[in-house]
């Protein structure tokens, strides 16, 4: 880094025409925004217009699809994360995941939290039960599994304990930026209110991008909101389908005085 | 509108479950043909396996007796010393052999824990019989010596029967002399075997026809498989045959080709789910692991035989120095070894063990790895702490199924040279061996009375290993499909 720019402005994750493929289908093209530090970000559109797929871009777990590639870049602190430079291992530390299904790892609950600090060879018992204890209270978990830590799997929880102890987990290694990736499609109202609520909470630190079905989640929860679609196009006699971004702002606005007739109807229930 | 009473074009209703109820009988009488024909297997083993037996004794034991009346069991070691020398036999077919002194002596030095290897140039006069229990002039004879002609040709000269008597009485203690005149002497001879079914249900025509044919002999029931069947080798006698060697034979074999087949399995099985699909791999690396995979799978299908020739080109043929154990500095004589088997089998059960291996770690929900991958593990950390720790008991569950196999297997054996009679235990992985399939194999085709019986008590032991490693692998399988569930 050889300039020293705002704060704000180096943490700020820009996509710039970035387009997603799976072997030769376009999952998503040309799409460009600015996710802004410390806010929550709200993807939202029908199924397949490419939301789950830019976000997965942005922390490279796109790299472990076969076949998959990504053109255009994604700048972040000063440098593009598609570099050759920059390390996939590394920066899906710095970028933490929350995924669409609740995947505890099939350990106890301690060593759930603790097993993104052991990779990074943090091996002292004191200091990883701290950031477990740490890392729990941050994802409201803490006082309802403080007993059973080691005792009960992290199976064993409920849907929405689990997907909480996803996100203590990612927690852990102290991520700068957490994707998540539809976490309440899997839950019932109730955990799904407790999800929301934290995820107010984490953002005073975090950066978060969201990806959601449910348009009155985004507009509860996200300070920003990026719109999605479908393109379809008839070629040789077969019909290629891929997503484009269609309106990008924040989200009230994007809600109550939408630019594009396409994003109207969507968030009217119109399609999708 | 129909209602639910009418009736579609499927027929009526009756018709319908008649068809139903016949098919249901059909599918039931396959299950009844299958369990009848385990049903009948297993009969015919364990009829051959148990029932009456006549035998006689070669030598009366009443003929045996000391000048002053007192039985074998009563004579002291010098007596039974004297009757070992009155029988000692050139040809060694009959009484005692030289051969069996031989290893009477071995087994007495044997208690010095020295390896097998010294004993043969180890002299008489050497730690061997303290001393002084032996004829001065055997003092610098090799051990080896004593069993080769030397002996052959003192027996006729009585003097020299004398001297063996001697070396008996002076280092053999009683009980092992007492056991030597039993075996060797008095010897049981069987005369006929019947099975368990005809034994049971014929009991009056048995005695009737032993009482007829064999007015000597006295009738038992015997169970073949015993205590004994397992701790003794192979023997020119139905009556003293055991599996020990095979047993022991088996078990090396099933050690090395382990040893050589499981790092080998999982490893490629890793690489082909873990790395193989890799997207950055190379268009013509890809299409080769396609390659590769596609015919680890047609391999588990080839014949062993071919298996058994590859082994004998390839292990006891070309790599002979290293399987006969020159290289180790052991003089072997060929490549026909413990070890060749081995490596024959690994081979064998290689595809076995990959394809299992796969199906266990393909079976590791991808949520995991993505899981493991997003809180930055690299793919070696995700492998070692998520993968392998999840697939580990479906990949244990292949590993077992494969020992199962290569415990039954045959024919690959016979070509890579295992022995058919053979009565010295394998001591290292450059002995000749045989194993239990091979023994049955035999034992089924000697003609002899009893040697049918010998091979249905193996064929026992034999189900009962496979039995047993088969009831683990379904154990690991069940544990493991119970925590999958709890998984996803």
């Amino acid at each position: 880094m050889s300039e020293t720019p705002k704060q704000s402005v180096q943490d700020k994750l820009e996509i710039d025409a970035m387009s997603v493929w799976y072997g030769e289908t376009c999952a998503v093209r040309s799409v460009t925004l600015a996710i802004n530090p410390r806010r929550i970000t709200a993807f939202i559109g029908p199924s397949g217009c490419g939301k789950s797929s830019v976000l997965r871009a942005i922390n490279r777990l796109n790299d472990l699809v076969p076949g998959a590639h990504v053109h255009g870049k994604i700048n972040y602190q000063g440098h593009n994360l598609y570099d050759e430079q920059v390390d996939p291992v590394e920066l899906r530390r710095r970028i933490g995941m929350v995924f669409q299904k609740p995947n505890p790892f099939p350990k106890s609950i301690y060593d759930n939290v603790a097993y993104g600090p052991r990779l990074l060879g943090i091996r002292d018992r004191k200091s990883l039960t701290a950031i477990v204890e740490h890392s729990l209270q941050q994802a409201a978990l803490w006082d309802e599994v403080r007993n059973d830590l080691h005792k009960k799997s992290g199976l064993e929880l409920s849907g929405g304990q689990q997907q909480r102890l996803c996100i203590a987990r990612a927690l852990a290694v102290e991520p700068e930026v957490i994707l998540m990736d539809e976490p309440c499609s899997a839950l019932d109202p109730i955990a799904t209110q407790s999800i929301e609520a934290l995820m107010r909470d984490l953002v005073h630190d975090y950066t978060i991008v969201i990806v959601t079905h449910n348009m009155q989640q985004a507009l509860r929860v996200s300070d920003y909101t990026a719109f999605f679609n479908i393109r379809k196009r008839e070629q040789d006699g077969v019909e290629l389908r891929w997503g484009e971004l269609v309106e990008f702002g924040a989200t009230k606005q994007l809600f109550e005085e939408p630019q594009h007739q396409e994003t109207a109807d969507y968030i009217s229930g119109r399609f999708g | 509108m129909a209602t639910v009473t009418q009736q579609g074009n499927r027929g009526s209703l009756t018709r319908r479950q008649r068809i139903s109820r016949l098919w249901s009988r059909v599918y039931q009488a396959c299950v009844g043909l299958a369990a009848l024909a385990l049903v009948i297997l297993l009969l015919k083993i364990v009829d051959d396996a148990f029932g009456t037996v006549a035998v006689v004794n070669v030598v009366d034991p009443a003929s045996l007796v000391s000048q002053d009346g007192r039985s074998i069991e009563q004579q002291n070691a010098e007596e039974l010393a004297g009757l070992a020398r009155d029988y000692l036999d050139e040809e060694g077919r009959h009484f005692v052999s030289t051969d069996r002194l031989f290893t009477l002596f071995l087994d007495e030095v044997a208690r010095t824990e020295l390896p097998s290897s010294a004993l043969r140039n180890l002299t008489v006069g050497q730690a061997l019989f303290s001393g002084q229990n032996f004829p001065q002039k055997w003092a610098d004879r090799t051990l080896f010596e004593l069993r080769l002609p030397d002996v052959a040709r003192v027996e006729r000269d009585a003097r020299a029967r004398a001297d063996i008597a001697l070396l008996l009485a002076g280092n053999v203690e009683q009980g092992r002399l007492l056991e030597l005149v039993y075996n060797d002497i008095v010897q049981v001879e069987l005369l006929e075997s019947w099975n368990l079914i005809d034994s049971l249900t014929r009991q009056d025509e048995i005695r009737a026809r032993a009482a007829r044919d064999f007015p000597q002999a006295t009738l038992e029931f015997r169970s073949w498989l015993n205590a004994d069947f397992l701790r003794t080798p192979g023997s020119s006698q139905a009556l003293t045959s055991g599996i020990r060697v095979a047993l022991l034979g088996t078990l090396w074999m099933l050690v090395i080709a382990i040893g050589v087949s499981l790092p080998l399995g999982l490893g490629a099985a890793i690489y082909l789910e873990e790395y193989a699909r890799h997207a950055n791999n190379h268009r013509l690396l890809r299409l080769l692991n396609g390659f590769i995979e596609t015919n680890i799978r047609n391999l588990a299908g080839v014949p062993s035989i071919i298996y058994g020739i590859l082994g004998l080109t390839v292990f006891v043929r070309a790599m002979e120095p290293l399987t006969s154990g020159q290289l180790a500095g052991v003089a072997g004589a060929d490549g026909r070894t413990i070890l060749s088997a081995g490596l024959t089998m690994a081979l064998l059960i290689l595809p076995i063990i990959i394809i299992n291996a796969q199906e266990a770690i393909r079976a590791v929900p991808q949520s995991l790895r993505e899981g493991s991958y997003g809180l930055g593990a690299t793919q070696l950390q995700t492998i070692a702490r998520q993968v392998l720790p999840v697939a580990l008991p479906g990949m244990l569950t292949g590993v077992i199924l494969s020992v199962s196999r290569a415990i039954g297997e045959t024919a690959p054996l016979v070509v890579v040279g295992a022995a058919t009679t053979i009565f010295v235990d394998p001591d290292s992985p450059f002995s000749r061996f045989t194993v239990l399939p091979i023994q049955i194999y035999r034992w089924t085709a000697d003609p002899r009375e009893g040697f049918q019986d010998v091979a249905a008590a193996t064929i026992i032991v034999l189900l009962l290993l496979l039995l047993s490693l088969n009831a683990s692998a379904i154990i690991l399988r069940n544990r493991y499909s119970a925590r999958a569930r709890r998984t996803l």
